[in-house]
């Protein structure tokens, strides 16, 4: 890292005037001429066949433009249903209704008064349904079955089972677990669960829909642009490029605006109105569009006496309600997930299972969460069966650089022991409790890995404008991870150009490349690279400018803070100098490039094996806590995580990720759960969900930034955002388990569950 | 029913003729387009409508709109003065006290009301004072680092009579300019 660096250091965030001032322009603030406002018609019953929808009275209202009900929708099925990765929700209900809120009609009016009346006259028509609510009740033989037709596929590849609930199912083996069970001196089985949880972003989903001359504008906070506009397109018998996506500012997402939302209702409203229509949910409203998957994990091992880890079952159920959205994904994704212990014998299998209660999706982890809730826990009370430290137990049996993870593809930049130790050697040995004061203290840890997925794809270009300045167009949405500061420190980097000279270009899907989005983390790694390889073209072609320029050759030429030199001579020539000489006034240098990350199926000397990931990164949290022993709270007195980066091209960017992501982390550990009762949603607002507040930070949170550079990435960069969360629960877990001497598997660890465990009560 | 709501908004007089139901959350946004204060819980919460009124901080979305009539309302536009940024938003830019940035212009309000009233608190203090600010993406150890920085440097302006606004350290450009 040189004064020329633009890369490792904390450059000032792209997005800080906006944010600060109030300019920032978030989907909601946005305004377009002749607009009108929408409001949406949630169904009050959990299950339900849709026999009659009668909007006549509710098109009379006042100010009232649009009305869309399933008369509205095309007649051909794959028009109206759309689903990230079944097709199984309609754009509104069509034949029936599957959780308490499933959107049934909406209405466009002038305003939200006229549309609030005109919904409370649309006349709708129930016959109730038997409903389930949990993945024991949902596949019980001979229930209900919430999605009895068969479904087009978005993406294949998680085997639903038709004429069940159950729509993804996917298994992974290596080795022969039952053998190795069978021949293990001891087997440990657990059962472990989390409940539903909820993103929390404090902007409310937004989207804005207009038609112009046949094609679609929507403006909207998606975190996948490109994948929204062509889900969109589909939904509209339209060519993708007639779709176009523009996306403002995005008040945090963490996998919540993710593939479609509000468009597919907005753009029939906006089709229906022949005038723009913006809809902007209420509070209570966020909660009912997408949650966190609540989970069950067994899981099995089977242990020999010398201390060895031999064998692992892992069988997963996630409630993904009534709609699948990416579940099956989530899943599959948890048959992938095997932890980063190098066990010989695994076996894990995934069910993703329909209910009627408010879909779950894509979270920040991607079930990671759950599956390192289960394994970590797992991991403490196997070292207490086994005699020995939980941390000793980790350290052995972590996977070296090098070591065939359980699809058979070789790991590459994991500093598992150097996050471990760092998190671990950051809390130190556990304080004992004062004696007087009536609670107990414990020390835990925790470490999971997480791998981005493949394959994947990303392109961007940079520009070289006639003033030496450059443009990024990079296809990544800001969500507020900072992705905008750190593509532009990437080409900064290779044009040695200072900030104020780097701009990005805005996000329109017209203009940019297509990207699979500000999703799995994988934005530095993947359109990082892509941004690198196109300035990189750019270099190229001014420093061959400036060789016929300088009458010199190119190997003698130094490029450094937007001047390009001679190598042991004075002669040199400033960027816009270099321009106007060799492309008159008005010249621009242009560079692309794609990048292609593969995946899947490669061949090799040992037979194959599959690449399931572009990389692994790594978080590993330590917890010191002390216990209330008469009220059961759990204070968080010190709470440490490391996670491997690969490199922190901006250090302060990559510190407030891991914190963010570390705090909601502790949100989950010790507060948070979406409750519900016979599918009606029973805390959907922050005066009844508790997010941490600055009342609940721990007294210290110390976050440790690990290096393991990855050959591929970015000047050896991975990715950040989601890892830091998965380990926290599981850290605080064992924390309380040593301070109590009970483990509690199952989420969240509130006063009320620690008391009934330190009471030998059911927690 | 309508009725005329005369009040001070960022130093201007402003005069509306509005439904006795609406909120100031909503008349500042969709009648005089100052979206820079926004809007989520609609129950005063999370703190995202924080604005001053009468110099003390307020939900927007639980106040009527005619309940501001006769008072002066303060929102993040009016925050600036002559171009210059306020030294809570200069410690948010300078830190990168903010990610996704919805909370963001919530907590500098409810900060600059802070200050205004304790010039010198500790941490306890705002903590205690910031808690009905929400946020969900920074873990918010920066947040209280920025208004921590601000608090400092309005005091050293006050003994010094110096601006309290510096340049950014660490880059060759300013981020503290609008």
């Amino acid at each position: 890292m040189t004064d020329h660096s633009a890369v490792g250091w904390s450059w000032p965030r792209t997005d800080a005037p906006d944010k600060v001032t109030g300019r920032a322009a978030y989907t909601a603030d946005l305004s377009l001429s002749g607009m009108v406002h929408a409001r949406i018609l949630r169904s009050p019953l959990p299950h339900a066949r849709l026999v009659r929808i009668d909007a006549t009275k509710a098109r009379r209202v006042r100010g009232v433009r649009a009305v869309l009900t399933r008369d509205e929708l095309p007649r051909d099925p794959a028009q109206a249903r759309y689903g990230a990765v079944l097709h199984d929700q309609g754009v509104v209900a069509i034949d029936r209704v599957r959780f308490i809120g499933d959107p049934v009609a909406a209405v466009a009016a002038s305003g939200l008064d006229a549309a609030d009346e005109a919904l409370a006259l649309i006349d709708v028509e129930y016959e109730e349904l038997p409903a389930v609510f949990t993945p024991e009740a949902s596949l019980a033989p001979g229930g209900v079955v919430l999605h009895p037709d068969p479904r087009e596929e978005e993406m294949p590849g998680t085997h639903p089972v038709p004429g069940t609930n159950l729509c993804g199912l996917t298994e992974i083996e290596r080795g022969d677990v039952a053998r190795a069970l069978e021949a293990s001196d001891d087997v440990i089985e657990e059962v472990y669960r989390t409940p539903p949880v909820h993103h929390c972003h404090l902007e409310p989903h937004a989207t804005i829909a207009a038609w112009e001359a046949g094609r679609l504008i929507v403006w909207t906070c998606s975190q996948t642009p490109f994948l929204t506009r062509r889900q969109l397109a589909r939904l509209h018998g339209l060519a993708a490029s007639r779709v176009r996506v523009v996306v403002p500012y995005i008040g945090g997402g963490f996998g919540a605006k993710t593939n479609l939302r509000l468009e597919p209702i907005v753009s029939h409203l906006a089709r229906l109105a022949g005038c723009p229509v913006k809809l902007v949910l209420t509070h209570q409203e966020v909660f009912h569009v997408v949650s966190k998957h609540a989970s069950e994990v067994r899981i099995r091992s089977g242990v020999m006496r010398d201390g060895r880890i031999v064998a692992r079952d892992v069988e997963v159920t996630l409630d993904t309600g009534a709609y699948a959205d990416t579940g099956p994904q989530v899943a599959k994704k948890c048959t992938y997930t095997a932890g980063p212990y190098h066990i010989p014998n695994m076996r894990i299998k995934a069910r993703c299972v329909y209910t009627n209660n408010p879909p779950a999706g894509s979270f920040r982890g991607f079930g990671l969460q759950q599956m390192a809730w289960a394994y970590e826990g797992h991991m403490d009370t196997v070292a207490q069966r086994l005699r020995v430290d939980p941390l000793d137990l980790r350290l052995r049996h972590l996977y070296h650089e090098g070591d065939r993870y359980i699809t058979g593809e070789p790991l590459h930049s994991i500093g598992l022991r150097e996050c471990l130790e760092a998190a671990a050697g950051r809390i130190g040995p556990a304080r004992p409790a004062p004696r007087v004061s009536g609670k107990r203290r414990g020390r835990g840890v925790a470490i999971a890995m997480k791998g981005a997925f493949a394959p994947t794809t990303a392109a961007a270009w940079v520009k070289l404008n006639e003033d030496g300045s450059a443009t990024v167009a990079a296809p990544t949405p800001e969500i507020g991870q900072g992705a905008w500061t750190v593509m532009r420190q990437i080409a900064a980097e290779i044009l040695q150009l200072p900030p104020d000279l780097v701009h990005m270009a805005p996000l329109d899907t017209d203009v940019l490349p297509f990207d699979d989005g500000a999703i799995s983390s994988r934005s530095t790694f993947t359109v990082g690279r892509a941004v690198r390889d196109a300035a990189v073209r750019v270099r190229e072609q001014l420093l061959q400018l400036a060789a016929v320029h300088l009458e010199a050759s190119a190997a003698d030429l130094v490029l450094r803070d937007g001047r390009i030199g001679v190598r042991g001579a004075d002669a040199g020539v400033t960027i816009p100098e270099l321009m106007r000489a060799r492309l008159g006034r008005s010249g621009t240098l242009f560079g692309d490039a794609g990048v292609r990350v593969a995946g899947g199926r490669v061949m090799d000397d040992h037979g194959g094996y599959e690449v399931s990931a572009s990389f692994w990164f790594i978080a590993a949290g330590a917890a010191e806590v002390e216990v209330d022993e008469e009220t059961g709270k759990v204070r968080v007195l010190h709470y440490a995580t490391a996670v491997d980066v690969g490199r922190a091209l901006n250090p302060h960017n990559c510190e407030m990720q891991v914190r963010g992501s570390a705090v909601i982390g502790l949100g989950q550990a010790l507060t948070e759960h979406l409750q519900s009762e016979a599918g009606q949603l029973l805390n959907a607002s922050f005066s009844d969900y508790r997010i941490p507040s600055f009342r609940d930070l721990p007294t210290d949170l110390d976050v440790v930034l690990v290096e393991t550079p990855h050959r591929d990435g970015p000047f050896g960069a991975k990715g950040v955002g989601e890892v830091a969360v998965t380990p926290v629960a599981a850290a605080i877990a064992n924390a309380v388990r040593a301070a109590i001497g009970v483990p509690i598997r199952s989420l969240p660890l509130t006063p009320e569950r620690v008391l009934r465990a330190m009471r030998g009560q059911e927690p | 029913m309508k009725r005329v709501v005369r009040m001070a908004v960022n130093g201007e007089t402003v005069e509306l003729l509005i439904e006795t139901n609406r909120l100031l959350v909503d008349v500042l946004r969709d009648e005089l387009r100052l979206t820079g204060t926004k809007a989520d819980c609609g129950m005063g919460v999370c703190g995202t409508c924080t604005v001053l009124v009468d110099g003390r901080p307020v939900s927007s979305c639980l106040m009527l709109a005619c309940l501001a009539d006769g008072r002066t309302v303060l929102t993040i536009e009016g925050l600036a003065a002559g171009g210059r940024l306020d030294p809570v938003q200069a410690a948010f830019a300078e830190i990168g006290a903010f990610e996704c940035g919805f909370c963001t212009t919530g907590m500098i309000m409810s900060a600059r009301a802070l200050l205004n009233e304790d010039p010198a608190p500790g941490r306890e203090e705002i903590v205690e004072f910031m808690a009905g600010n929400l946020c969900r993406c920074t873990g918010y150890a920066n947040i209280l680092r920025a208004i921590g920085l601000a608090a400092e440097r309005e005091r050293h302006r006050a003994s010094e009579g110096t601006p309290a606004v510096p340049r950014a350290r660490g880059c060759s450009s300013q981020t503290g300019s609008p």
